[in-house]
Order: C-alpha cells, then structure tokens, then sequence
C-alpha cells in the first residue's frame, strides 16, 4: 500500500512538474513564470513535511532530468530536496517575525531556480515571479482553508 | 517530548542522505559522458501508431456503406474533401509565397538543396530551453539549425533524443554562435538570457553595409541563414574591434512553427 501511494504521488508531482513547463510555454514570457510544483514543495515541505515525500519529490527531480533538461541526471532531485528541507528548515528553526512566510517563499524560490543563478538579471526576472506566486499560494491557502 | 523535538531532525538527516545519493548519480552521470541520463529519452518513443486505429475504423466504416441513406452522406463527405482541397490549394500559393520570401531574406537563390523539416515546440523548461518535437527519428543532429516562419534562426540544437530534442535559443544562458557577414569577418554571438552580446573574433575587412550576419558551413551549420539584422542595432568598429549588445524579443509562443534545414 505504502508502495502503491508512493508511485501515485510520483506521478501526480511529475504530471504538475509537466504542467508547470507546459504553462510557461504558452505564457512565454521572460519575467513571469507560473510554478504550480514550487507551490506544492512548498505546501508538502510547511504541512506535511516528512520521509514519505523523498521518494516522489526525487523521482521527479530525476524524471525531468532524464527528459526535460541537459543537466546531468541528479542536479534537480538535489534542488528539489534541498528547497523542500530549506523551506521546512527555516519556517521550523528560524524565530517568528514580520514577512516570515513570504520571506520563506522567496527565498526558496531563489534556491528553486539555483540552475539559472548565473544568470545576471536573475533578481529582476524572478521578482515579478516570486509576487505573483505567492499570491497564488495565499489564493489556495484561502481555497484548502489549512492554517499556515 | 525529547521524541516530539528530535522528529524533523531525523526527517531532515533523511532527505540530506538522499542529497548525497543524487549527488553521486551527478558524479556518476559525468563519468560516463551523460550516458545513464540520455539512455531512456535515445530509446524510448514517444510516437503513437495510429495505422491499427485507422484501418479498424475504415474497416468498420466500409461495411456500414450499405444503405442509400449513406451513400448521401459519402457524397457530403465528398464535398467537403473537394472543399479542403481548394482551402490546401490556397494554402500551397501562400507556403509558394513564403518560400518567396525566405529566397529574399537569406539570399539563397535555391532551396532545391535543401529539405525544411517542420518541427514544432513541445515544452519550455525552467533553463528556458525548448523541448521540440523530432529527433534522432527525422534524422535530426546536435548543432543543427532551426529557423522560424521568416527564415531566420533562432536557435540550434543542443541535444537530439530519438523523438524530441532541446532547443538552445537566445532565451537560454549558454546559447553561442559563431556566424560571418557577407565580407567573412567571423563573429561570436552570446546569450546572458537577457540580452545577446556579440562581438568579433576576426575582421580583415570591414565596411557599414554588412546587412546580416550568417551562419555558415564553415562552422558545420546548414547552410548560409540570417541570424542578426545588423541595420537595427547600434554596431561600430573600434580598435578593428567590434562589441555591442542589444536587447531582443520573446518570438516564442505556443504556435511557433519551426523548420531545421538539412541538406539534401
């Protein structure tokens, strides 16, 4: 059982993984992207951050690195893990204050996109992001009524 | 109440294991040139064989041809077959008049010489590389060119899987090309992703009315495809040197057609 719950939350990150790059093709834009996955990392790692996640959060980090990138297969299961543990990392140990979660949010998202970190407009083109994101995240806060 | 505190450090020792675990599939990967991570995408098929549909569905369709009520409606069938093929017509003297236009923009005077193979954009990817459609199947070859609707390129290909393949475009970081103007002064073109740099690597001689900048079989492209419109960027020689950086739009949407030419 444990198993077969496993594979269906494989593929249902890996279908919202497919649907995020989907999204932004037909967005085409440079300074906004929609990233329904980063949203759900983001949800799992606040609400229900535990070991059963690893495995769906990996495979699909490696799924995407076997046929939607050229990095060398790895590099997102490890951006992936690593945002999961930041966001879960920082909102558990770090002290309350002002702006805390939308502070998280930005700040994983810079670790979400730490492929393109080279990029030197990479602050200005994911501002934009960050904003809408995050209140696309508030928005389904408000829907799922779950207390952060 | 120790047991409630230490949980998340167990889980956080957990997901820190597996960082390391995909570190080493990293390290794996590289020592054996990106074979582990490209086996599945050059074996696997995406393509969906529709002939066993198709048949059934004539099969059946043909036995259901019996009554003069359907041989009405084979005769509306028909009519609207005629009707496609006049709406194909118009379309064949539209594609005519584009080739037209390619022949003017990139001053080859034949395209005999060449097969334009239709591709079409699959999936961005958060590099801002595109994933289109066709690949090691159509015979599709890293460093091949593409070119939009107007005949330009934009972009080659950086990796070929047996049916799709990653596009490097201007949008993506590590795109480069080297290209010529038509006095064969070489050029490098570069992407920052927000902005192409390009500068000169080799200017023997030099004069303002360039026009375009080309890619070359000098450098194992296709053939001779505009890239660059010097007339709309700032461009001066300097020290027999040439630097300039100018911005450029996103032509990228969901219905972008695309052609890479190859050589017959």
């Amino acid at each position: 059982m444990k198993i077969i719950n496993s594979l269906l939350s494989l593929i249902s990150f890996s279908i919202i993984l497919l649907f995020e790059n989907f999204l932004n093709l037909i967005i085409s834009n440079t300074y906004i992207s929609i990233v329904p996955f980063y949203i759900l990392l983001f949800i799992f790692s606040l609400k229900r951050f535990n070991n059963r996640n690893i495995f769906p959060i990996m495979g699909s980090g490696i799924l995407y690195d076997i046929f939607l990138s050229e990095n060398y297969l790895g590099v997102y299961a490890i951006v992936f893990l690593l945002t999961a543990v930041s966001i879960n990392y920082i909102y558990e140990k770090v002290i309350d204050f002002n702006f805390k979660l939308p502070f998280i949010f930005a700040f994983n998202y810079l670790i979400y996109n730490i492929p393109n970190i080279l990029n030197p407009n990479i602050f200005s083109i994911i501002a934009l992001s960050v904003f809408i994101n995050y209140l696309l995240f508030i928005l389904l806060k408000r829907v799922m009524r779950f207390r952060v | 109440m120790l047991e409630a505190q230490s949980k998340p450090k167990r889980n956080y020792v957990l997901y820190i294991l597996f960082i390391f675990l995909s570190s080493l599939l990293i390290l794996v990967d590289y020592f054996s040139s990106k074979e582990i991570s490209s086996y599945i995408p050059r074996t696997v098929t995406f393509e969906i064989n529709l002939n066993v549909f198709e048949t059934t569905f004539i099969d059946s369709f043909n036995s259901l041809l019996t009554s003069r009520a359907e041989l009405a409606s084979e005769n509306i069938r028909l009519e609207q077959e005629i009707n496609n093929l006049r709406s194909l017509e118009i379309e064949n003297k539209s594609l005519k008049e584009k080739i037209d236009s390619f022949e003017n923009i990139s001053l080859i005077k034949s395209f005999n010489n060449f097969n334009f193979i239709e591709t079409s954009l699959i999936i961005k990817n958060s590099s801002n590389e595109f994933l289109i459609s066709g690949g090691t199947n159509q015979n599709f070859q890293n460093g091949d060119i593409v070119l939009d609707e107007r005949g330009y390129v934009v972009g080659y290909l950086r990796e070929v899987f047996y049916s799709y393949s990653i596009l490097e475009t201007f949008l993506s970081q590590s795109f480069k090309i080297q290209l010529l103007d038509k006095y064969n002064n070489e050029y490098l073109l570069s992407s920052d992703g927000y902005q192409l740099s390009l500068a000169s690597i080799n200017i023997s001689t030099f004069d303002s009315d360039i026009d375009f900048l080309f890619t070359d079989i000098l450098y194992n492209h296709a053939g001779k495809f505009p890239v660059v419109d010097t007339r709309t960027i700032n461009f001066d020689l300097v020290n027999n040197q040439i630097n300039s950086s100018f911005k450029f739009s996103n032509i990228f949407t969901f219905n972008t057609k695309l052609f890479i030419p190859k050589s017959k």
